[in-house]
């Protein structure tokens, strides 16, 4: 687990699970400078322990993930922090895959590709209430 | 005649008449063969049996005990046989053949003086065995192991089993019982004991048991059985009538009584046996049915097995291929929001134009990755309830405003005010209308583009009109339905096109239930694209 801090905080935490090193330094670097607190994992194992001990406003998680996928990990962050937010974010474009998503209850669903980063940043403050 | 040699009649009778109907039926079947053997022996045992009470000589009665020996000789064994078929016990083959060893070993004595030596008066009979040699004693131990030892096997495998197969086995447990205890009353008589003319009936009982188990054990139906038992019956009755008919004509009468009953008996049986061949084969069918339907189930299997590496190629493709685009476009992103710092002018130029690139790689991407979902048989589309399509539409407009203001060219959106929500994907509605809209711009160097929204009869129409080159008649009938495929015009007009865009829009709008066409007057007229939407998909 990593933690990077800002200059300009928000006082929100973002949790973001994801295995693709560029991608979640991307996140990471892209988030703090907006004021956010934010933790990391690189597997749904590591994002369940990572979230019982940050207890994080929001989490940005990959689906496809390592050890655990992020569907999974994600019934179990709900099960102990129910009002945590989750945001899907995913490279898999699959009628099906959102469907099952959906069947989980209030979890948002971006397409990685299809998104630039200054809509997923958009996207968490606008869950987070922030301006 | 008194009772015992009319039980001798029936019991010969009724044997040679099942053999007669396993002759008709299916000989080849190894359990129908097994009890045929058996009524054989049980045959000659009671017409030995019957020259042996009506012998006017010892000569001729020591001649038909021989017989009749031939035939108790072969029943144990041939009763054995029957069980193991019936058992399906194939390790107790050794002891079966030792039993066809002795029973040949009997047989070939049997006319010996080592078996039988001579006939005399004994109880009620004139003709009797009086005197027996030291093999009879052996054949009577060789005759108690095979009887005992087919009813154990018959008591074991009888709680082995449950169902119907269970009750073949019970009835010919039974019967076997019933036919050896009371056959065996046979012997009593060279000990003195005369219990002949009731044993003798119970042998009756035991054809008909087993019989009935075997055919019940062939899926016959038991109101046939009956049919073909009560016949027999009739023939017995009416036969035994001959017997006593009182006067000539009488005689006459019963004559020709059995006759005409024996040949129409014969043509029941036969239409009994007809309907049974015919529920063998249906049966046969049946059975054939199962394993074609074993077949499909596994071939199910496989396609669905099939089905999962298919999902799972094109998760992995998606995946793999759009991981890198991501991040290549993030890293720009970041480059040009300025989180690393100032970036000058000239570098920031090329970073827009490397974003611009990898965003239109993305989109390429994305394109054909659609393509092959649809291609597969992939759903690519989720559908979700209360989708506004104005606000799509809006963005549509302004994510080509650009390119149309570039190109000097009109863009002009119509529709109606307030939400106009149907059930969609909105991320894939909003793309294939994109590929037409965008098409439109394309192809128009002059004028300009008009989005139209209009509703009505539960449908909304989506008219895309531009003054662009406009279609020819044999370019409309491919336009949406090929991949790759563009016409020489196109190509001239707009170089970088992929021929894609169309046929991906068509599929989008067929997922969603809805049809898009195009019309035009011809080339250098413009053209007309019309999308339909059910409202309630």
């Amino acid at each position: 687990m990593k933690k990077t801090n800002t200059h300009r905080s928000t006082g929100k935490k973002i949790l973001i699970v994801e295995d693709d090193k560029d991608f979640l330094l991307i996140l990471q670097t892209k988030f703090s400078s907006e004021g956010f607190l934010v933790v990391t994992a690189e597997n749904g194992e590591e994002g369940v322990l990572v979230a019982e001990k940050e207890n994080p406003d929001l989490i940005f998680s990959d689906i496809l993930l390592p050890s655990m996928n992020g569907i999974e990990m994600a019934k179990k962050i709900k099960e102990s922090n129910k009002d945590v937010k989750i945001i899907f974010l995913t490279n898999i474009k699959d009628a099906e895959y959102t469907k099952n998503v959906e069947k989980l209850g209030n979890f948002d669903y971006l397409i990685k590709s299809d998104v630039p980063i200054s809509d997923i940043v958009a996207r968490a403050k606008s869950k987070l209430s922030l301006k | 005649m008194n009772l015992f040699t009319l039980s001798c009649i029936i019991t010969a009778l009724f044997t040679a008449i099942m053999c007669f109907i396993i002759l008709l039926n299916n000989i080849k079947d190894k359990m129908n063969r097994a009890w045929f053997l058996t009524c054989i022996s049980l045959f000659a045992w009671q017409v030995g049996l019957y020259g042996t009470v009506v012998a006017n000589s010892a000569e001729s009665a020591l001649f038909w005990q021989r017989i009749l020996y031939i035939g108790t000789i072969l029943i144990p064994i041939f009763l054995f046989y029957f069980c193991l078929n019936l058992l399906h016990r194939e390790n107790n083959k050794k002891s079966l053949f030792v039993g066809f060893f002795l029973s040949a070993f009997f047989i070939l004595l049997s006319f010996s003086k080592f078996f039988i030596v001579g006939v005399g008066e004994r109880v009620d009979f004139g003709y009797w065995p009086v005197q027996t040699g030291s093999l009879y004693f052996i054949f009577l131990i060789y005759f108690a192991f095979y009887a005992v030892y087919s009813v154990v096997l018959l008591k074991i495998d009888s709680k082995k089993h449950e169902g119907v197969y269970q009750k073949q086995i019970q009835f010919v447990y039974y019967a076997a019982l019933i036919g050896l205890v009371g056959g065996s009353t046979n012997f009593l008589l060279d000990f003195g004991v005369n219990t002949y003319s009731i044993g003798n009936w119970f042998v009756i009982l035991y054809i008909v048991f087993i019989s009935y188990a075997l055919f019940k054990h062939h899926l016959f139906n038991i109101k046939v059985i009956a049919t073909e038992l009560f016949t027999f019956a009739l023939w017995i009755i009416l036969f035994i009538r001959i017997f006593f008919s009182v006067s000539s004509q009488d005689l006459l009468l019963n004559v020709g009584i059995f006759l005409s009953v024996l040949l129409f008996g014969a043509l029941l049986i036969r239409g009994v046996l007809n309907e049974v061949r015919q529920r063998e084969k249906i049966e046969k069918i049946g059975k054939e049915l199962e394993k074609a339907y074993a077949v499909e189930k596994r071939a199910n299997e496989e396609l669905k097995e099939l089905d999962n590496v298919k999902n799972q190629f094109l998760m992995t493709i998606q995946h793999h291929l759009r991981t890198p685009l991501t991040s290549m476009r993030g890293y720009a992103d970041l480059l040009l929001s300025g989180t690393f710092g100032k970036v000058p002018p000239k570098i920031k130029e090329v970073i827009e134009k490397f974003e611009a690139s990898t965003t239109s790689l993305i989109k390429m991407v994305n394109d054909f990755l659609d393509i092959t979902q649809f291609q597969l048989g992939k759903s690519v589309v989720a559908l979700k309830d209360g989708v506004d399509l104005s606000p799509i539409l809006e963005e549509v407009v302004k994510d080509i405003e650009l390119e149309a203001k570039n190109k000097g060219i009109y863009l002009k959106l119509e529709k109606p005010e307030g939400p106009c929500v149907i059930k969609a994907d909105e991320s894939k509605i909003k793309a294939a209308i994109v590929n037409i809209f965008d098409n439109s711009v394309k192809y128009t160097k002059e004028g300009g583009v008009t989005m139209r929204l209009k509703v009505n009869d539960g449908k909304v129409r989506i008219e895309v009109q531009d003054t662009g080159m406009g279609i020819s008649k044999e370019t409309m009938s491919k336009l949406f339905g090929n991949t790759f495929e563009r016409t020489a015009e196109a190509k001239k007009t707009f170089t970088a096109g992929r021929g894609i865009g169309l046929y991906l829009s068509s599929q989008i709008i067929k997922a969603h239930n809805g049809k898009v066409w195009a019309e035009s007057e011809g080339e250098g007229k413009g053209s007309m694209f019309i999308i339909e939407l059910p409202i309630g998909v």
